[in-house]
């Protein structure tokens, strides 16, 4: 996928995020769980510490914001705040029709918690590695026990956006 | 005999010299036929075109990769009081070191985007569902290809037997460096292996949650001693840093790799269409948008997709998947035009639409002979990369033990080569390869500032 296109996809999951993502490392499970949802961003995940990460996708928010085509604004606690630039123009670059389930998908999920999206995005992951049931709930544990009180409400969503169900 | 009875076998390789194999069961998944496919998919892809030396495998890469874990789990335990790799670490860490490009479709990077999925989406797929990797894994103990899948998939914990074989000072990359800059005779790449080993170490590092939750995560990671290792690293990451100038991002080899996924993305367009031009059962899986089963996946390699690509070159069924793929095998690739550093995005537009204006007038589809180039669609990534741009993400820092004995980010350390020079080793931002003759007239008119 040209850089352009990627761009331009980039801008549209942030408009469906209400204009605006709190924070890059929410950006990235956001983008990731988008793609998941079928709307192809252009972006190679793996995963990190923070569970899903695309460096492609760091590069291209530098690259999206030296260009204007998105603004961030460092917050006193390191964080970023990521937005649409107040001119923005929706399909500025033409020729990037792709699905709208991921958008979708984003509309409804950019309200939540990073750290809760962190471990939705870690399910999901696992998910597509192959693993079910309680074989998924192990690594879960490894990699995001300290997260656990945000599980059930992880799973919740996971069920509802993704139709992954652990018995 | 079972998986885990030891044998000795040498192995002769050009960068680690004897590569000694005790375990029976690294011998048995050399012997599969999913790792036996390696020897027949090029390390470095389409580089042999400009370096022809570079014509060795992902099997021999593989091989030193497994060789260098084996050394580096020595290392670590040598500076620790307890063995860091008990209780079926080891034998998961050096399985995962073999097996861990097993998912790399024909000419390596290149084929990624054209399955859907990257290598290491397949690599997991392979060691999960091929029946002679599982039978063998398990016969080394029931939880192995569970362990050795967690690690290939970087959940496994502690995080610095993942981190081993995938972060950014990992075996992977000090393997495929060095083997790099001896095949293809680019020495960049070369550094000081033997300490760099040595200087290894496991420590805790805390850091804050992501936002919106309280408390600290720990990670428990490879890092460098500083105090005895930075000159080791700063030397490590530069030659990465020029291999990526000079071999991975050498503007002949990307224009031939990115003429080669054309020519695929064609080919697949012309199959989804029913077209009568050579292909098997997991190529017009592909067209169709299917994921091939993981056997369909493994009959393709290297010899297989060039055999095809030069039957396309004579079959005359579609123009441009003839002539992409007759150019290939002549090695008459597209030429570059070089996008500045720093252009702005309405320059960058402009001249955008003005080069695909120029294919269009002279009879070619850009959507084939104008092919976009950048440095974020390289492979191999360079921490330099990261560092110019001024940041450093926490899920791609450098750690290293400083002095004082903690452990410190090395985009921290401002009295760093690394850091100093920076602004020096910028990268070149892209390029649109297009026929030769546009190439010429565009670079002439036009305009970037």
């Amino acid at each position: 996928m040209d850089k352009l296109t990627r761009l331009d996809r980039l801008q549209r999951l942030v408009q469906a995020a209400d204009g605006q993502v709190d924070g890059r490392k929410k950006l990235h499970k956001l983008v990731y769980l988008c793609q998941r949802s079928g709307t192809d961003l252009g972006q190679a995940f793996q995963f990190h510490m923070y569970g899903v990460y695309s460096p492609s996708l760091a590069q291209d928010v530098d690259a999206a914001a030296s260009w204007g085509l998105l603004e961030e604004e460092a917050l006193v606690d390191g964080s970023y705040e990521i937005r649409l630039p107040q001119d923005f123009q929706p399909g500025q670059f033409g020729s990037s029709a792709t699905g709208e389930d991921g958008f979708r998908t984003v509309r409804e999920l950019a309200d939540q918690p990073s750290a809760t999206l962190e471990v939705l995005s870690t399910i999901v992951y696992l998910w597509g590695l192959g693993f079910r049931g309680s074989a998924l709930k192990k690594p879960l544990h490894d990699v995001k026990g300290h997260l656990q009180s945000l599980f059930d409400d992880a799973f919740g969503l996971a069920d509802k956006h993704f139709d992954i169900r652990i018995e | 005999m079972s998986g885990t009875d030891s044998v000795t076998k040498f192995i002769r390789d050009p960068i680690h010299d004897l590569i000694r194999i005790e375990d029976k069961f690294i011998l048995q998944l050399l012997d599969t036929a999913a790792m036996q496919r390696l020897r027949r998919i090029r390390q470095l892809g389409m580089a042999y075109l400009v370096y022809p030396g570079a014509e060795h495998s992902r099997f021999t890469h593989s091989l030193g990769v497994y060789h260098l874990a084996g050394r580096a789990i020595h290392h670590l335990n040598q500076g620790s009081e307890s063995d860091l790799f008990s209780g079926g670490k080891r034998e998961a860490i050096l399985a995962a070191a073999l097996l861990h490009d097993v998912g790399h479709g024909p000419f390596s990077h290149v084929f990624e985007g054209i399955t859907g999925g990257r290598h290491e989406h397949w690599t997991l797929k392979i060691v999960r569902e091929d029946e002679d990797i599982n039978k063998i894994l398990t016969s080394v103990s029931l939880e192995m290809p569970d362990y050795t899948h967690q690690i290939l998939g970087n959940t496994y914990k502690p995080h610095y037997v993942a981190a081993l074989i995938s972060s950014q000072v990992d075996v992977d990359r000090f393997d495929y460096l060095l083997r790099d800059s001896h095949m293809t005779g680019a020495q960049y790449g070369n550094f000081d292996l033997e300490w760099m080993l040595r200087t290894l170490g496991v420590r805790l590092i805390t850091l804050p949650l992501s936002s919106g939750a309280d408390g600290i995560a720990e990670l428990e990671t490879v890092v460098v001693d500083g105090r005895r290792g930075l000159s080791g690293l700063e030397t490590y990451l530069m030659g990465r840093h020029y291999m990526h100038k000079h071999v991975y991002f050498h503007k002949a080899i990307r224009s031939a790799e990115l003429m080669f996924r054309k020519i695929l993305e064609r080919a697949k367009c012309i199959r989804r269409n029913g077209g009568g031009i050579r292909s098997n059962e997991a190529f017009d899986r592909m067209s169709r948008g299917e994921d091939p089963s993981v056997s369909e996946y493994l009959s393709l390699d290297d010899f297989v997709l060039f055999g095809w690509i030069e039957e396309w070159s004579e079959s005359g069924v579609d123009d441009i998947l003839s002539d992409l793929s007759a150019r290939l095998v002549g090695r008459d690739l597209l030429k570059p035009i070089v996008i500045q550093p720093d252009t702005p995005h309405n320059i960058y537009m402009d001249n955008y639409k003005k080069v695909r204006e120029m294919v269009e007038s002279a009879d070619y589809d850009p959507d084939y002979y104008m092919l976009e180039d950048t440095v974020d669609d390289i492979a191999y990534k360079g921490y330099m990369i990261n560092l110019e741009r001024g940041k450093v993400a926490d899920e791609e820092e450098i750690w290293f033990v400083g002095p004082d004995g903690k452990p410190h980010r090395l985009s921290g350390k401002e009295d760093s080569v690394l850091t100093q020079a920076k602004t020096a080793l910028k990268f070149e931002e892209g390029r649109w390869f297009v026929p030769a003759e546009i190439a010429d007239t565009a670079r002439d008119q036009l305009q970037w500032a």
